[in-house]
C-alpha cells in the first residue's frame, strides 16, 4: 500500500515536471479595435477593390479607413484570407501583424507555405524513414501514413469528411512493428509486435499521430505572441486534447504543435524543415516516457 | 490515468536487456539477421505447386549442402517489396548483398534510404545513416541464437533444423520451395512462414517471402548474383 502511494507521488511529481506550453507567451486579444489596425493606429493603408462582403465589423478591420471597401457582416475565416489575396494590398504595422497572422494561419492557400502535416490537399500515402527512441530501446524503420477515405483519392477532401488514417511501423528488412487505424472517433491497434503492444504505449502513440494528422479544429482559441522570438502561438482544444501550436512570427510556418490529454501523454511535435510547403523532417517527443521518433520524408503518392 | 496504465508504462520503461538497441530492438534485429541468414543461405544453393517426394527433399538437401560447402563469396541485388494487407501501395526498396566465407556478410539498402547491417565474425554493426552500432554477438542469448543458426546455414543444415523450422517442401517447373514454419514462440511473433525458391538450375535462391502474423509480406528478389569471386574484406567494415 505504502509504495502504490510512493508510486503515485512519484508519478504526479515526474508529470507535472513535464512542461509542453510554449514559454514566454503575452495574450493577444483577438478580433479588437486594437489588434486588427484601425483608424487610431495610421499604420494602415488599405486599398481595396469592388465589394468584400463578409468582413467583420467596422470596427475590427482597416477598411474603415480607406474607404474603399465595403464591409458588412461577420468575420469569417475564408472571407479573410480571401480579402488580402484578391483585392489589391494590404501593408499594415504594429497591431496589424495580427490580422495578417490570422488570414495565413486559417486560410488555406496555393502557393504558401502549408503549416500542418495534413491538409485537405492531403497525399494519399507518405513515406517517412523512421527513428523510434525509448530511452535505451532503439529502433529504426519505414513509417507510412495513409489517408483511407475515399474523399482524398481525388486529392482534396471535402472539410466536412472525418479522415482515416492507417499508420504502419516496419523495420527496414519488412517486419511490421505497429499497424494502427484512426478514425475521428475511434482508433484501433490493428497489428503491434508483441514487446511493444502496452496499452499505455499505444495509448501515447494515438495522442501523437492525432496531432501530427490534425487540422484546423482547434476550439476555445487563445492568442499569444512569444516574448523574444515574435513566434505567434495558439492555444486551444481539439478533441480531448488541449494544444499550442506555434508559428513564425508571420504565422505562415508552424514550428511546433505540442499536446495532451491527460498528465502522462505529453506531445511536442516538430517541424524542422519543409520543402514545397510540405513537413519533410519532424520529430515527435514524449517527454514523460522519454520517446522519441524521428521522421525524414522518403516519398508521397 | 488508471494507475495500470502508470504502472504498465513504468514496467515498459525498466525492462533491461543487454546491449544498446534494447529488448525491442534486439528481437527487431534477431528477426533482420535470421532474415539475412537464410537469404545468405539460400543464395549458396537455390505456378503451380506440388509436393515434393522423399528423393527429391533427400536431392535438395544434399545440393544445398555440397553448394555451401562450395561457395567462398556471394554477392547479388536484391528488390525488397513490402505488402501491407490494407495498404495497397507496396514499399519497395533496393539494395547490394555480399557474403564471405566462413562467417562475413552485407546487407545493403541504397534506395530510398541508406541502411546497413554487417556480420563480421562475432561482430555485429548496423549503420543507420550516419550512426553506426556495434554489438558482439556473445553478450546475450539472442545474439548466441542468432550465431548458432549462421553457423547452421553455411553447413547446410537449416533445411534439417526440425527444432527451429517446421519445413515443407513444393516444386513447380522453375523452382523447388521450402516453407519454413517457425516453431520457437518467439519466432512465431514476428513471422508465421518463411518461404524460399530455389532455381532448378543451379540451386540458388530467386526468392525469399516472409510472411507475418498479420497478414504482411515482404518478398526479397535478388539479381545480378555471383559466385566465388573475390570479396575484399574492407566490404565487411562499417565505417
Amino acid at each position: 500500500m505504502r509504495s502504490l502511494w510512493l508510486i503515485s507521488i512519484l508519478f504526479f511529481l515526474a508529470a507535472g515536471c513535464v512542461s509542453i506550453k510554449p514559454k514566454g507567451l503575452t495574450r493577444v486579444v483577438n478580433g479588437t479595435r486594437d489588434n486588427f489596425g484601425t483608424r487610431d493606429t495610421g499604420h494602415v493603408t488599405s486599398s481595396g477593390h469592388g465589394t468584400s462582403s463578409g468582413h467583420g465589423t467596422r470596427d475590427n478591420f482597416v477598411t474603415r479607413d480607406t474607404g474603399h471597401v465595403t464591409n458588412s457582416g461577420r468575420v469569417t475565416r475564408d472571407n479573410f484570407v480571401a480579402r488580402d489575396t484578391g483585392h489589391g494590398t494590404i501593408s499594415g504595422h504594429g497591431t496589424r501583424d495580427t490580422g495578417q497572422f490570422r488570414d495565413t494561419v486559417y486560410g488555406i492557400q496555393e502557393g504558401r507555405p502549408v503549416t500542418h502535416f495534413v491538409t485537405r490537399h492531403a497525399s494519399r500515402v507518405t513515406l517517412y524513414k523512421a527513428t523510434l527512441d525509448i530511452k535505451k530501446h532503439h529502433l529504426t524503420g519505414l513509417l507510412v501514413i495513409k489517408r483511407m477515405d475515399s474523399a482524398s483519392t481525388t486529392g482534396i477532401a471535402a472539410p466536412e469528411i472525418s479522415p482515416v488514417y492507417r499508420i504502419v511501423f516496419a523495420n527496414e528488412i519488412g517486419m511490421t512493428f505497429f499497424d494502427l487505424e484512426l478514425k475521428h472517433d475511434s482508433y484501433n491497434v490493428i497489428y503491434c509486435f508483441e514487446s511493444l503492444n502496452k496499452k499505455a504505449l499505444m495509448k501515447i502513440f494515438e495522442t501523437d499521430f492525432r496531432l501530427l494528422t490534425d487540422t484546423d479544429t482547434l476550439n476555445s482559441k487563445k492568442y499569444y505572441k512569444q516574448t523574444g522570438t515574435g513566434n505567434v502561438v495558439i492555444e486551444g482544444n481539439s478533441g480531448r486534447y488541449k494544444t499550442w501550436q506555434t508559428f513564425s512570427p508571420s504565422g505562415d510556418t508552424l514550428y511546433t504543435k505540442s499536446g495532451k490529454s491527460t498528465l502522462a501523454d505529453p506531445v511536442i511535435i516538430s517541424y524542422l524543415k519543409y520543402s514545397e510547403g510540405f513537413p519533410v523532417k519532424i520529430t515527435i517527443e514524449n517527454p514523460f516516457i522519454g520517446m522519441k521518433l524521428t521522421l525524414r520524408l522518403l516519398d508521397r503518392k | 490515468m488508471h494507475p495500470e496504465t502508470v504502472s504498465t508504462i513504468f514496467n515498459l520503461l525498466q525492462r533491461k536487456a543487454p546491449g544498446a538497441t534494447g529488448f525491442v530492438g534486439q528481437s527487431a534485429l534477431f528477426y533482420t539477421i535470421l532474415t539475412l541468414v537464410i537469404s545468405t543461405f539460400s543464395l549458396q544453393v537455390i505456378s503451380q505447386n506440388k509436393t515434393m517426394n522423399a528423393a527429391s527433399v533427400e536431392m535438395l538437401r544434399s545440393r544445398v549442402k555440397e553448394l555451401a560447402q562450395n561457395t567462398l563469396t556471394i554477392s547479388s541485388d536484391f528488390i525488397q517489396e513490402k505488402d501491407m494487407a490494407m495498404i495497397t501501395e507496396k514499399i519497395i526498396s533496393r539494395g547490394k548483398f555480399y557474403f564471405k566465407k566462413e562467417k562475413m556478410l552485407r546487407w545493403e539498402y541504397t534506395d530510398p534510404f541508406s541502411y546497413l547491417i554487417i556480420i563480421r565474425n562475432d561482430q555485429i554493426s548496423v549503420k543507420d545513416e550516419n550512426r553506426v552500432t556495434h554489438f558482439n554477438v556473445r553478450t546475450n542469448k539472442v545474439f548466441l541464437e542468432i550465431n548458432r543458426i549462421i553457423l547452421g546455414s553455411l553447413q547446410g543444415t537449416l533445411l534439417n533444423d526440425a527444432v527451429n523450422f517446421s519445413p515443407g517442401f513444393l516444386e513447380n517447373v522453375s523452382s523447388f520451395i521450402v516453407v519454413l514454419k517457425p516453431l520457437a514462440p518467439k519466432l512465431k511473433e514476428s513471422i508465421s512462414e518463411i518461404v524460399i525458391h530455389f532455381d532448378r538450375k543451379d540451386f540458388s535462391v530467386n526468392q525469399v517471402d516472409m510472411l507475418e502474423p498479420g497478414g504482411d509480406r515482404t518478398r526479397i528478389n535478388f539479381t545480378n548474383k555471383t559466385f566465388n569471386q573475390p570479396i575484399s574484406d574492407e566490404k565487411f567494415v562499417a565505417h
